[in-house]
């Protein structure tokens, strides 16, 4: 009986420490992709769950305020999965997936995918804000804790036939640039960062 | 001054300097009567100063028209003076006789009068001037009373002045030059010099050009008077010696002209009405004759030389070529209204000549009562007589006494003015305003209401030759709105509701209503209406704007309303205090233009021929506004006012206020603008139309936004709506969930909620209240993806979000 009330006291102090906000950092860090005309090109990501409560399941993934809307078409992969395990990623865990496209969404890795206009002009780009809701559940109640948002600025550029990728960084680039996200985060508080030049910014939707 | 005309002799060019240089000083001349010559005086001699003082002219003096100077006595009164210079005329003044006073029926103070002025201004006042009988006096120069002296050519016993004063409107002034001066006598050296009873000649020697004075000096005291003036001409002379005074003295803006009577020619002219020459500052018609000198250049416009047609003493005369009366028919046998039409038709009393001079045992040429009558009912223009109130035909001939002298005879009276009288009857002066024609043909005046039949002519313009006719409706004077009822009921008829202008006229109508005469008395007729209104004050009753509704004595018009209403009557008026104009248009009484401020009251017709009265408005105009879309936002006036109209000339501000969600775009309609608020001063009805627009960049999504909850069939899912943008948006709805897929599990989820869902407004990066769907989830199946499809700012906003939620 008092494990029991020890194990909901925890769960309720839990519950009301709102928790770390996790983070998710896109491969490439930059956000910045290109491809060429006709060729699906995507986004690789980390997303780290460092709250010891919350799981963190992946909802939805969208472009906004796309500077160029008909260079071509974004295609969410994220939320099929919503995470590693059963559809979280679990407290204090990260997932990570590389970029690799497949027109059956489910069978994709990454954040998204976005299919460059056949058309589209080489050189040209669309700029947009890569929206990816989530929601914290509290992973030992199983109930809901918050929604949230991460919004990420985001380049996609249509290359010549000799440039058509940029290279991605690689597993150790990563794997630092992850540890440098958990320092940053322990040092600063609640704000990640998805690379050394765009600040990642988490919003959290506020019932 | 141009001189246009070569002069004949030396002397008339002497004459014409003489005459420029005191004409000059003609106006500022004191002006002398002599005390000779009126009622009550003696007669005049051509020793007594004519009626100018020259003593303001300083030395030397020059007297005008040939006056010479006679010096008076410093210090003792007698003035120094201009007289007939001629020491042929300076005769001693002739014995002791005065000229007597006028009999009682002096036309100026009695009904007479008034009968007459109100034919001559009132009845016939807008007909041509010819059509209307003018009466007079014959050979109006040769007064006794001043100066012409002669037992068997003298023609009348009073001064013009005094005949104007009698009632005559017709006078005849003949000139004829000798001595060296234009004078007045009849037509010849030898009836200016002749010597034929006790040295008196037939002619004073009076200059011409005094007699124009008078008349002018007249015409100046009597400014609504109007006169035929005929000129009997000396066809050796030159007319420059009679015009001259007449435009200097007279002036010639007082004059019609050829022009004035629209003349093709001399003999066709369409002469004006006596109201439109004296609206227009003319007093005097100049007729003339026996003018061979006549320069159509110098004098055309001011004279009508081929006016008049002569009968002279025929009509009056049994043994003269004219058929007598009751036959019509002048001395050429035409029909007397066959010359109305453009010219004046003439009949003179001739006593004076009518046997040899020296043997007036006859009253041959006699005009009497009953012969006035009658040649005012052929339609004669112009009847004149001799000795005008001086002595009947029952007296007896002052002439004919055996001194030789005029006795003028005061037990009688001369009623030949009053027997031109063909319209009202003795008495009546038409208090009630309203005229009609009475069984005996003689009008009379009775109220409005009367019911009676009109009175039609085939002529809107008073044709002397137009036929009349009574219209076979009957009813009141005026029809139900505010109009002559005869109007309608002559035209029914091809007609025209009108009135006699003349005795000729007065009698075909007479007979047209049924009447006749025998033995001298008339009856059978018909009372019927005739189109006049004495007194009339013809009043235009308006509101401003024009062309809304008037009610004048319980009759409802609409303005502009011109009524003939008796002058001095009075009137229930009334207007709207609010009157609806064009779509979107109100009208709000303020004040009669007399001031009055309240939209019914009486009102007093003026003493005047017309007038007018205005109801003033102001107007107002309905602001209409709306916003597109109508959930985009509220449009208003900021200080409206209850009924949404605003005057005429107001500032008012306008203020469009987006909806959340929406911003403002323009304004579309009557005034177009993207100024918000906007300012706009009210000139006529205003539709405004405030376009809103929902805000590019807006960004909803939808979130999960509780725990989901699970029976064992439905599973509840709690969401919400996110506002992710900076503006407010409305009416957010929930309106579909589509695309439901299952990714992990077997089985099929369907949506069990009901749509729409409506979730209100969200405010700038707020997040709805949470709203439940429910899917038939089965247990077989941990997660599921679908699409949540919403819309906002009424449809004008859609988005969705797809959400893959684990059970």
């Amino acid at each position: 009986m008092l494990k029991r009330i020890l194990l909901c006291g925890l769960i309720a102090g839990a519950a009301l420490w709102a928790g770390p906000i996790p983070t998710l950092v896109l491969s490439p860090a930059s956000g910045t992709i290109s491809g060429l005309p006709g060729e699906t090109v995507g986004w690789g990501f980390t997303l780290t769950d460092t709250s010891i409560v919350d799981s963190v399941s992946i909802t939805s993934s969208y472009l906004i305020n796309e500077t160029n809307p008909v260079l071509g078409a974004y295609l969410d992969y994220i939320s099929f999965a919503g995470g590693p395990v059963g559809g979280v990623t679990l407290p204090n865990s990260a997932w990570t997936q590389a970029f690799s496209a497949n027109a059956d969404p489910t069978l994709a890795t990454g954040v998204g995918g976005y299919t460059i206009d056949p058309g589209a002009t080489p050189g040209t780009s669309n700029t947009a804000t890569l929206v990816v809701e989530y929601e914290l559940d509290n992973a030992l109640l199983g109930t809901f804790d918050s929604s949230g948002s991460f919004t990420i600025p985001v380049t996609i550029q249509v290359a010549t036939a000799d440039t058509s990728t940029v290279p991605e960084p690689g597993t150790w680039g990563l794997l630092l640039t992850a540890s440098l996200a958990g320092l940053a985060r322990r040092l600063y508080g609640r704000v990640a960062v998805s690379g050394p030049l765009h600040p990642l910014t988490a919003k959290e939707h506020v019932k | 001054m141009k001189q246009t005309r070569q002069f004949k002799t030396a002397t008339t060019v002497a004459l014409l300097a003489l005459g420029m240089l005191t004409l000059h000083n003609v106006a500022s001349a004191q002006i002398v009567v002599p005390a000779c010559g009126n009622e009550g005086e003696r007669p005049c001699t051509n020793a007594d100063p004519e009626y100018h003082n020259n003593n303001d002219y300083g030395f030397p003096m020059s007297c005008d028209f040939g006056l010479v100077v006679r010096f008076g006595i410093p210090g003792s009164g007698v003035p120094t003076v201009c007289v007939n210079g001629s020491a042929t005329y300076d005769s001693p003044i002739v014995g002791s006789l005065t000229v007597p006073p006028r009999h009682s029926q002096a036309p100026d103070t009695s009904w007479v009068a008034w009968a007459m002025a109100q034919q001559r201004y009132g009845v016939g006042g807008d007909a041509p001037m010819n059509y209307v009988t003018t009466v007079g006096t014959h050979n109006s120069f040769s007064s006794y009373g001043q100066g012409f002296l002669s037992v068997t050519a003298t023609d009348q016993l009073y001064s013009i002045t005094d005949q104007l004063n009698l009632g005559a409107r017709y006078i005849r002034l003949d000139g004829y030059f000798w001595l060296n001066e234009m004078r007045l006598c009849h037509g010849s050296s030898t009836e200016c010099a002749a010597t034929l009873v006790a040295g008196q000649p037939i002619s004073s020697g009076r200059l011409f050009a005094n007699a124009v004075k008078e008349v002018a000096n007249w015409l100046n005291a009597h400014p609504k008077e109007f006169l035929v003036l005929d000129l009997n001409g000396d066809p050796s002379t030159a007319d420059f010696l009679v015009m001259e005074p007449i435009k200097q003295l007279i002036g010639t803006s007082k004059i019609v002209t050829l022009a004035d009577a629209q003349c093709t020619g001399l003999f066709n002219c369409k002469f004006p009405s006596i109201n439109w020459a004296l609206n227009n500052g003319k007093q005097v018609v100049i007729l003339a004759r026996n003018y061979a000198n006549y320069d159509p250049q110098l004098y055309g416009p001011f004279l009508f030389p081929r006016a008049i047609v002569l009968d002279e003493k025929d009509p009056f005369d049994p043994t003269g070529s004219t058929p007598p009366f009751p036959t019509c028919l002048d001395n050429n046998f035409q029909v007397i209204p066959h010359h109305q039409a453009n010219q004046w038709v003439y009949a003179s009393e001739d006593r004076s000549s009518s046997v040899s001079a020296l043997q007036r045992s006859d009253f041959i040429g006699y005009v009497d009562e009953l012969q006035v009558q009658q040649a005012v009912n052929c339609g004669y223009n112009l009847i004149v007589f001799d000795f005008l109130n001086s002595r009947s035909l029952t007296a007896d001939d002052p002439f004919k006494a055996t001194d030789g002298w005029p006795r003028p005879v005061l037990t009688d009276e001369d009623h030949r003015f009053e027997k031109s009288v063909w319209s009202f009857e003795p008495g009546d002066y038409g208090s009630k305003s309203y005229a009609f024609m009475q069984v005996d043909g003689r009008w009379s005046t009775t109220d409005p209401t009367a019911n009676l039949r009109y009175a039609c002519s085939s002529s809107s313009s008073f044709d002397p030759l137009a036929g009349w006719f009574l219209s076979s409706a009957s009813g009141p004077y005026f029809d139900s709105r505010g109009r002559p009822a005869g109007m309608a009921a002559c035209a029914a008829q091809g007609g025209y509701f009108s009135h006699p202008v003349n005795g000729s006229q007065n009698s075909q109508l007479f007979t047209a209503a049924g009447g006749h005469t025998s033995n001298g008395q008339s009856t059978g007729g018909e009372n019927v209406w005739l189109n006049h209104v004495l007194n009339a004050n013809y009043m235009t009753f308006d509101t401003s704007p024009s062309g809304l509704g008037i009610v004048l004595d319980g009759t409802t018009y609409t303005a502009p309303l011109t009524i003939p209403l008796p002058q001095g009557s009075t009137h229930a008026l009334s207007v709207q205090n609010q009157a609806t104009g064009a779509a979107g248009t109100r009208y709000d009484f303020q004040i009669w233009s007399d001031q009055t401020v309240t939209s019914t009251r009486l009102f007093v017709v003026p003493s005047a021929t017309e007038g007018n009265l205005t109801a003033k408005y102001t107007a107002s105009y309905l602001v209409s506004l709306a916003a597109n879309p109508p959930a985009g936002g509220s449009v208003a006036v900021v200080k409206p006012t209850n009924d949404g109209y605003y005057p005429e000339g107001a500032q008012i501000t306008i203020s469009a206020t987006p909806a959340a969600g929406y911003a403002f775009g323009s304004f579309s309609g009557t005034q177009p603008g993207t100024i918000n608020p906007v300012s706009i001063r009210i000139g006529a009805p205003l539709a405004l139309t405030a376009n809103f627009s929902t805000p590019a960049g807006i960004f909803l999504s939808a979130n999960t936004a509780g725990t989901r909850s699970f029976n064992g069939v439905v599973e509840n899912v709690p969401l919400a709506l996110t506002n992710n943008t900076t503006s407010g948006v409305g009416s957010v709805v929930i309106t579909a969930i589509d695309g439901i897929q299952v990714i992990t599990g077997t089985g099929t989820v369907t949506l069990s909620s009901a749509l729409p869902i409506a979730l209100g407004d969200l405010a700038p990066n707020a997040t709805s209240s949470p709203f439940t769907l429910s899917f038939n989830w089965p247990s077989t199946v941990s997660r599921v993806r679908f699409t949540v499809h919403f819309t906002a700012n009424s449809g004008q906003y859609s988005s969705s979000t797809t959400l893959t939620i684990n059970r």
